[in-house]
């Protein structure tokens, strides 16, 4: 169904898009000799690999175990399957397993049942949860509009809707292209795929007073091309903003012919929504105490002296002035200007006062593929655009997807340079797999969840973190695979995984509008002068991919563990470690009632040996049993929390709280508890492993 | 490129970010290092050329942004021929191309109502408005030919703390913990103190922008713990904390040694770090210890209503006390080794109600800026801690409004001064013009001191860069002048 729908939804042949670029960019590309350039060469299937290991379950495999074959190198073994299961449902859908699904899944697990639990995750609807992350940050998705105001950008979270719905349906990288670069564009679009051209709208935007609004519009659009720039090719266009880019082939005119796709939209198009129910309500809130607040000026109005009349009525002029709005939901998306069209431009040194020579639209000159077509005028638009990028002969757009997934489920791309495919990327080691898996992508109808799949089975995927000897000497870096990485969860999962531990992390409703859990009174006033509001805390316990985005005060418990600004594009996110990271985890009083549930957890669950307890905990925090070690350390734990506790049975009810089970006793709770936040504090909690 | 190569480059040239992020074996010890601070066996972090280096003369910075653009002409720029001018429209030449916010070109010359008077050895006029900075000339280098590009308050912000008008770029202070790593073992290298009054830009002033996050400034709470869950939830007594991170120790520890990854060595460091901020940073903002002497220098529980009726309205004071604080926190800091403090003041937009406004906010910072500067002078800390002082812009000579008590945004010249750290006592550098309009001579640009306060730390702008999205930035972009008169 999916790829029929794509068919008639495309516009016109392929080959007929493509005559037309010769005659828009006759000048010829600044650095045609660059175009030995690895990423720019076409995308062939390389061929296997002839000789493949034991151990090798797919071609990645091979590709892989060749690699290593060169520097005499043995893949790692698999990884336990406790880990397995963990680095699964992290992967995929951003939780850790529960406590049953691990003993389901067991110790040795059949081919079988690996296969359906990695088929289950991907059909889970948190599939699209977690994989959103990664592209709000490459959409620079925001909930404010950035700059001095910052004001609240309040139905920015129905493109991410729509960006979750997509991701979970599957939707096929192309069509999830055309649909977000021009949507709007297709014959007869759909409400969604209008609504998906929202990505464009998450620019970041000035409302200051004394700004030039001509200024705001062309920042719009220097942002909106230098992002596609980023998120489809993996290219720095944006230095051609104001010169030839200094290494790629992207002359300064090709900028503002790219520049040109976009500068003939509509200023500000919304998509109106049916409102929803906590709207409504909402608005009769502050409808009724509007009314309530208005007519005790009017009585007042009534009572005073005349001397004091004139003052009240100014009031009342001013609060009627302040009547709430009945709610019309919004989201911002990209329409054409139907009337005459605007001129595009050079502009000199990029200052859009310092109009050079017109430009009309087109690709990048040293990019484009096909120049066997016959002259034409046509004006080309965004859905041209489209259609070249997910051309199968563009050769940076599958390449540079296909090292995403792949980054995604290694936490290091096959690409050293996620951000820059361009010359100054260096050719990466795999460059065969990189190209054999952006054919099989290509070829597989441009399924993510394909490609997942097949990453998921190789063994490659499934080896061990354990750093080894021979690993340290041959393979210090891990540039050549020959073990998994284990690396810092993404800040937002970070939080899921602390809730969801817990079992107090809300997942049944996907989607939805933005919540702002609490903030420290202090931080609480934003310039220029309004206060973070924070929600109902039932709110609170959503995903973390849910949690507002406010451009200038990134919420202190997602920038802590890195999460980007959201200005710009981001291709990778920093993965940082700092004693602030501790102290949150440590010490936020919001975790608590995470150890508290896991505390009850295991004290009622019937098995009052200290040893199974330690069990429990490990499996509900870690997902795997404990060691003998590890047993033991616990055991030493156990006995000085209690001791502590009994002789500060004041402190053990501050921290744990009335028991809500008469069996309970606080004491027992509190040192369980403690166990429990020693346990999440280890390093491996908000590790990927 | 073979494996081998691969690797090198990997490690030579890839990006600073991508190592301290990266998952590899090797990166323990340096993370390790870089968490505590300290310097280890090569000074030098990760990804930096010793190129970068030449003799440093300071080793903190305070930087005080009087945020909003402060008035140079009533503050630190006499100008007495805007006297005889006064009333008229500035001439068509000097308006003809500039692009102004707010303020209307045809707006009347409004000279100042403060007495300027030359003061201490080196005659440095200062106005009536600031005379406890007065009493402190000989330590100041005031430069009178600043210049930025731009006329708004945000992008006038990221300018002068991240030398590019974008969000999203780092800030001087992440700049120099990037080239230098911070002195202190038991608190954050950077740190912002606000006088209970929000920053246009927020978190953007003093962002980390593409370096590694652990450059951010450390934004310290105005109430409550200075830093976020400083303190262990309710009811983990001493004893459990302690008793915890034995616990972390010994299963980390064992975690470390069967994966054979040292990075769980640096979670570790990180929890220790933590839990040495737990104990140092509620002495750091104790000020139980310092002398009656020194509060009152520094005016921290200061009344105020000696100097102007207005005073007294609790905002003000209580700004004006929160300042106060913050510039004896700042020196605390410095003989902590915190890199870089920055403390902010202000609204300083005065485009109405210049003059009530403008006295509140002198009478807010001159106490304590001056009692900073005396008090860094006598503990020796002056020589090697660079005090920085300016707005993101000046103010117009012409009046704003039609009450003629307010000036617009100027970012063609203004004033502002620095001490310390290097730099020359009792020295004017750079003039406007008799209009206060232009500079006359020897302007200093936004990205002139950047330079040159990379320079004073021992760092060349040329060559301290990042790669980031495919190319090498530096805080001066491509531009910026050291301000070589100036240094001492």
């Amino acid at each position: 169904m999916q790829s029929k729908g794509r068919q008639q939804n495309r516009l016109r042949p392929l080959g007929l898009v493509l005559l037309c670029w010769l005659s828009m960019t006759v000048s010829v590309s600044p650095r045609a000799e660059d175009s030995t350039h690895w990423a720019f060469q076409p995308i062939s299937r390389p061929d296997l690999p002839s000789i493949v290991g034991a151990s090798a379950r797919n071609p990645i495999d091979g590709f892989i175990q060749a690699g290593l074959k060169t520097r005499k190198l043995a893949p790692s073994p698999p990884a336990p399957a406790s880990a397995l299961l963990r680095r699964l449902y992290l992967d995929l859908v951003g939780m850790p397993p529960k406590p049953h699904e691990i003993a389901q899944f067991g110790n040795n697990p059949p081919e079988e049942t690996i296969r359906k639990t990695v088929d289950r995750l991907l059909a889970s609807p948190h599939f699209g949860e977690r994989w959103a992350l990664p592209w709000l940050d490459l959409a620079r998705y925001g909930d404010s509009h950035g700059y001095e105001r910052d004001e609240p950008r309040r139905y920015a979270w129905m493109w991410r809707e729509w960006l979750i719905n997509a991701i979970n349906e599957d939707k096929p990288y192309d069509q999830f292209t055309i649909e977000q670069i021009a949507g709007d564009l297709l014959p007869n679009p759909s409400f969604e795929q209008i609504l998906a051209t929202g990505f464009h709208r998450h620019s970041p935007y000035n409302t200051a007073g004394g700004t030039d609004r001509e200024e705001l519009r062309v920042n719009s659009i220097i942002d909106r091309v230098n992002t596609v720039g980023s998120v489809w090719l993996g290219l720095s266009i944006g230095c051609a903003q104001c010169h030839d880019h200094k290494y790629d082939p992207i002359s300064q005119k090709d900028y503002y012919q790219l520049f040109a796709f976009f500068n003939d939209e509509v200023d500000d198009s919304t998509l109106t929504f049916p409102t929803t129910e906590k709207e409504q309500k909402d608005y009769e809130r502050r409808l009724a105490k509007h009314g309530v607040i208005l007519e005790s000026l009017e009585t007042q109005f009534e009572a005073a002296p005349d001397n004091q009349k004139r003052e009240i009525e100014v009031q009342i002029k001013r609060h009627k002035k302040r009547t709430p709005t009945k709610p019309a939901s919004a989201a911002d998306v990209l329409k054409k200007r139907i009337e005459k069209s605007r001129e595009s431009y050079v502009f000199g040194s990029g200052d859009f006062r310092n109009k050079k020579a017109p430009v009309k639209a087109a690709v990048p000159g040293a990019l484009q593929f096909d120049r066997h077509g016959q002259d034409s005028n046509e004006t080309l638009n965004r859905l041209d655009l489209a259609e070249w990028l997910i051309d199968s002969r563009n050769p940076l757009v599958a390449r540079v997807e296909v090292d995403r997934i792949w980054r995604t489920l290694f936490g290091e791309g096959l690409v050293a340079t996620p951000e820059d495919f361009g010359t100054r990327s260096p050719e990466p080691i795999q460059i065969d797999l990189l190209d054999w898996m952006a054919a099989w992508f290509v070829e597989h109808d441009w399924s993510r969840k394909a490609l997942i799949r097949l990453i998921t089975q190789s063994a490659t995927y499934r080896q061990s973190t354990t750093i080894t000897t021979a690993n340290r000497e041959l393979d210090e870096t891990n540039a050549l695979f020959s073990r998994q990485n284990r690396y810092r969860l993404q800040a937002e999962l970070v939080r899921d995984v602390n809730l969801a531990t817990g079992n107090l992390l809300r997942t049944e409703s996907i989607g939805g509008w933005s919540f702002r859990p609490a903030l420290p009174e202090s931080m609480r006033n934003l310039p220029p002068n309004y206060r973070w509001e924070h929600d109902v805390e039932s709110e609170w316990l959503r995903r973390g991919v849910y949690l507002w985005v406010q451009r200038n005060m990134i919420h202190p418990d997602l920038k802590l563990f890195d999460k980007p600004e959201r200005v710009a594009a981001c291709a990778a996110r920093d993965r940082t470690n700092t004693p602030l990271q501790a102290l949150k985890q440590w010490n936020d009083p919001f975790n608590v009632p995470i150890y508290r549930s896991v505390a009850q957890s295991i004290l009622s669950d019937g098995r009052p040996d200290l040893r199974s307890r330690i069990e429990t905990l490990f499996l509900t925090c870690l997902s795997r049993p404990p060691e003998k070690a590890e047993i033991e350390v616990l055991e030493e734990q156990h006995a000085r929390y209690e001791s502590i506790y009994r002789s500060h049975p004041s402190e053990a009810k501050t921290w744990a709280g009335e028991s809500l089970e008469p069996d309970i006793a606080t004491g027992e709770l509190a040192t369980w508890m403690s166990l429990a936040r020693l346990v999440i504090n280890l390093d491996e909690f908000i590790m990927r492993p | 490129m073979t494996t081998h190569e691969h690797r090198q480059w990997q490690r030579e040239s890839i990006s600073r970010r991508t190592f301290l992020s990266g998952i590899s074996g090797s990166l323990g010890a340096a993370a390790f290092q870089h968490l505590l601070g300290q310097d280890s066996a090569s000074p030098l972090p990760l990804g930096i050329s010793s190129r970068a280096l030449t003799p440093a003369r300071a080793k903190s910075c305070i930087f005080i942004f009087l945020a909003g653009g402060p008035s140079q002409v009533d503050m630190f720029d006499p100008k007495p021929q805007l006297k005889r001018y006064e009333g008229s429209q500035l001439p068509d030449s000097l308006i003809e191309n500039h692009r102004f916010a707010f303020v209307k070109p045809d707006g009347k010359i409004l000279p100042s109502r403060y007495r300027f008077a030359p003061h201490g050895q080196s005659g440095i006029e200062v106005s009536e408005l600031l005379p406890y900075i007065a009493g402190v000339t000989d330590e100041l280098t005031v430069i009178r030919s600043f210049q930025t590009d731009t006329v708004n308050h945000l992008p006038g912000h990221l300018l002068l703390n991240t030398g590019q008008a974008l969000v999203g770029q780092p800030s001087v202070g992440s700049w120099l913990l990037y080239g230098l790593g911070s002195e202190s073992q038991n608190l954050p290298g950077y740190v912002v103190l606000t006088s209970k009054q929000p920053v246009r830009g927020g978190v953007g002033n003093w962002s980390s922008g593409f370096l590694p996050a652990q450059h951010q400034g450390v934004s310290f709470l105005n109430q409550g713990d200075p830093v976020l869950h400083l303190t262990p939830p309710p009811g983990i007594t001493a004893a459990a904390q302690e008793a915890s991170l034995e616990g972390l120790r010994k299963l980390n520890e064992h975690q470390r040694v069967a994966t054979g990854n040292e990075e769980i060595g640096a979670r570790l460091a990180a929890y220790e770090m933590a839990f040495k901020m737990q104990a140092s940073t509620p002495e750091l903002v104790d000020l139980s210890k310092e002398s009656a002497h020194t509060l009152a220098q520094y005016g921290v529980d200061r009344q105020g209503k000696e100097f102007f009726p207005d005073f007294v309205r609790t905002p003000s004071r209580d700004i004006a006390r929160t300042f106060s604080k913050n510039c004896l926190l700042a020196r605390r800091m410095v003989e902590r080794g915190v890199r870089f403090v920055s403390l902010y003041h202000g609204d300083w937009d005065q485009h109405f109600s210049l003059h009530q406004d403008l006295q509140t906010n002198c009478l807010g910072i001159d106490q304590p800026i001056a009692a900073l500067i005396q008090d860094l002078k006598q503990r020796g800390l002056l020589e090697s801690t660079l005090v920085v002082c300016m707005g993101e812009f000046g103010r117009t000579s012409i009046a704003e409004g039609s009450k003629k008590d307010g000036r617009g945004h100027h970012p063609l010249s203004f004033s502002g001064f620095l001490a310390g750290g290097g730099v020359k006592g009792g020295f004017v550098h750079g003039q406007s013009d008799d209009l206060a309009w232009d500079v006359a001579k020897d302007p200093v640009h936004v990205h002139d001191l950047h330079a040159t306060m990379l320079h004073l730390f021992g760092l060349d702008h040329e060559k301290l860069t990042y790669r980031f999205q495919g190319r090498d930035f530096r805080l001066t972009d491509v531009y910026g002048d050291i301000v070589t008169p100036i240094l001492a």
